[in-house]
């Protein structure tokens, strides 16, 4: 199962792509050939025009894909190899916050956030000061009760954020997890993944705020037409 | 947090459950009902049997001329003498004769028809012999018929075995019904939850885990309504034999409810209940299984 021990240079990643290719049922391919490797607590931005194909690169990422052709491995573990049991172990090590935030509407912000928690059996007595802690952090203190309906955007994406980091991750991916919010949220909810990142996190944000870009050292990955190109920000 | 209870992840009072628990208690009812009809004619045929088995009767007929009387007296000497014979129960003529009324309707019979005298035995099947107490009557010159129901008790058993057969399918079909129930309503479920489904599979919720809020799900409301469906049944059918037995006298039908009736109707509630558990639980997982990651 642990197929990269021992072959030097890719036993160092955490998130490896050989070359893989994806399409949406008859569709022609999003992209082809794609090759990666993401190295463990590394920022990586990745970036490229609407519909280049950044949510589905995602979603193979975090699990919630399988590649049409090639190799996705995560933490070392072939991701089509493993048992779904093994599968599921390794999703409640990826946070993720997709771009349509998947709350579930008739659970309050506080039961929406601590989802991951409860799923894995936790008692909510063990975590429930922390987790309206962070819930105040991220300026939803006053909606612990709320229903994700009577949301804002922002408020919507916090929530999904504040899921996502919920169980500290050991990989956080987030798909344009600033685009609802004002630029002082967006530069607070960065400080909040760049401070996970620094306790070990491996974070991957897809996004087109050039805004959030700067003033970060982070890799960049680039797709385009298909392609993805590996490289440093600027 | 105010609520100290977390809200269920599955919602609760859906649409779809309202037909649903309709549907399920209908079948517990007819399920029940079954059952109760099962084990009351049980019981019926079994005390039938009992008096059947222990019971016989001998007829004599008049010789023309000879005083009954003297047939009737010798008859008994003779039984006294038998054994396997527990009492000895002469009919009397107006018994007799109110015996028949039934069949030739409201009249009187005149009063110089010769009835046969009847008399009925108690009987110990294991010592009594049957064809040696015919002989016997016989070799004294009395012509009598003796009837020791064998034919009767075995036409009962008979009708009785293709009854409880009858019954029997008819309780194995509703639970098959209620399999095939809880199965249609825990996909339609499952169809309207996938959002819910996706996400608890993206924050890594095992199989398990989401099989068991179906499984909880459709327990409890597998329980209410299998509950409802057999008390409604128990009311029913007090009903019905309080109505049944209002309208007869001591010569016909008397049915009851016992205690051991209604153990087995909770556990026909129970069953239907973990019925429902089950299968919702079984197709919860082979569904998620089969769901592609998209
Ligand atoms: N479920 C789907 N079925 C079919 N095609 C899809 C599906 N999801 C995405 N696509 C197509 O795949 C391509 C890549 O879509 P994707 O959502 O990955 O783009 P993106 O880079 O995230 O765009 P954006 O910046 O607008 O979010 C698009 O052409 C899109 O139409
Ligand atoms: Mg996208």
């Amino acid at each position: 199962m642990n197929s990269s021990i021992g072959q030097g240079n890719q036993a160092a990643s955490i998130i490896r792509l050989d070359r893989v290719s994806l399409r949406y049922n008859r569709s022609p391919e999003v992209f082809s050939d794609v090759s990666l490797s993401l190295a463990p607590q590394s920022f990586t931005f990745l970036t490229g025009p609407s519909g280049a194909g950044k949510s589905t690169l995602l979603k193979l990422i975090y699990l919630a894909l399988a590649p049409t052709r090639g190799l996705v491995e995560i933490f070392g573990h072939d991701s089509q190899a493993i048992s779904r049991a093994s599968r599921q172990d390794l999703k409640s090590r990826i946070g993720v916050v997709s771009q349509d935030f998947a709350l579930i509407p008739h659970l309050t912000v506080f039961e929406n956030a601590t989802l991951p928690l409860r799923a894995v059996g936790r008692k909510q007595t063990s975590y429930e000061t922390d987790a309206k802690e962070l819930l105040s952090w991220v300026g939803l203190g006053e909606r612990l009760d709320a229903l994700p309906p009577t949301l804002s955007g922002g408020e919507a994406q916090r929530v999904a954020i504040a899921r996502a980091v919920m169980n500290q991750p050991d990989i956080l991916i987030a798909d344009e997890p600033t685009g609802n919010v004002d630029p002082e949220m967006g530069q607070k909810l960065l400080r909040l993944f760049t401070e996970m990142n620094r306790t070990g996190t491996t974070v991957l944000i897809a996004t087109h705020d050039a805004g959030l870009l700067k003033g970060i050292d982070a890799d960049l990955l680039q797709i385009k037409s298909g392609a993805v190109r590996q490289g440093s920000a600027l | 947090m105010n609520t100290p209870k977390p809200t269920p992840i599955l919602p609760p009072g859906q649409p779809e459950e309202r037909p649903l628990f309709v549907i399920m208690t209908i079948m517990a009812f007819l399920a029940a009902l079954t059952l109760m009809a099962t084990l009351l004619g049980m019981r019926q045929s079994q005390s039938w049997q009992n008096d059947l088995k222990s019971a016989a009767t001998l007829q004599i007929f008049t010789k023309s001329g000879d005083t009954n009387e003297s047939e009737l007296n010798k008859a008994i000497q003779l039984l006294e003498a038998t054994s396997g014979i527990t009492s000895i129960d002469v009919v009397s003529d107006q018994e007799s004769r109110a015996l028949i009324r039934p069949w030739i309707g409201n009249l009187d019979l005149p009063t110089d028809i010769d009835m046969p005298s009847l008399i009925r035995l108690n009987i110990d099947r294991g010592k009594f012999d049957a064809s040696a107490l015919a002989g016997t009557l016989q070799a004294e010159g009395l012509i009598t018929e003796l009837d020791d129901h064998a034919q009767w008790s075995q036409n009962l058993s008979h009708t009785w075995g293709r009854v409880r057969l009858a019954l029997l399918s008819l309780l194995t079909l509703m639970i098959v019904s209620t399999i095939a129930i809880a199965s249609f309503a825990t996909q339609s479920v499952l169809r309207s939850r996938k959002n819910i489904i996706n996400v608890l599979g993206q924050v890594g919720a095992s199989d398990h885990y989401i099989a068991r809020l179906f499984v909880n799900r459709f327990m409890s409301l597998g329980f209410k309504a299998a509950i409802t469906g057999v008390v409604l049944a128990i009311i029913f059918a007090v009903i019905f034999l309080l109505w049944q037995n209002a309208g007869t006298d001591n010569t016909g039908l008397k049915l009851s409810l016992k205690v051991s009736d209604i153990i087995w109707l909770l556990l026909l509630a129970i069953i239907l209940g973990g019925i429902s558990a089950l299968t919702a639980g079984r197709n919860t997982l082979s569904t998620i299984r089969k769901l592609p990651r998209s």
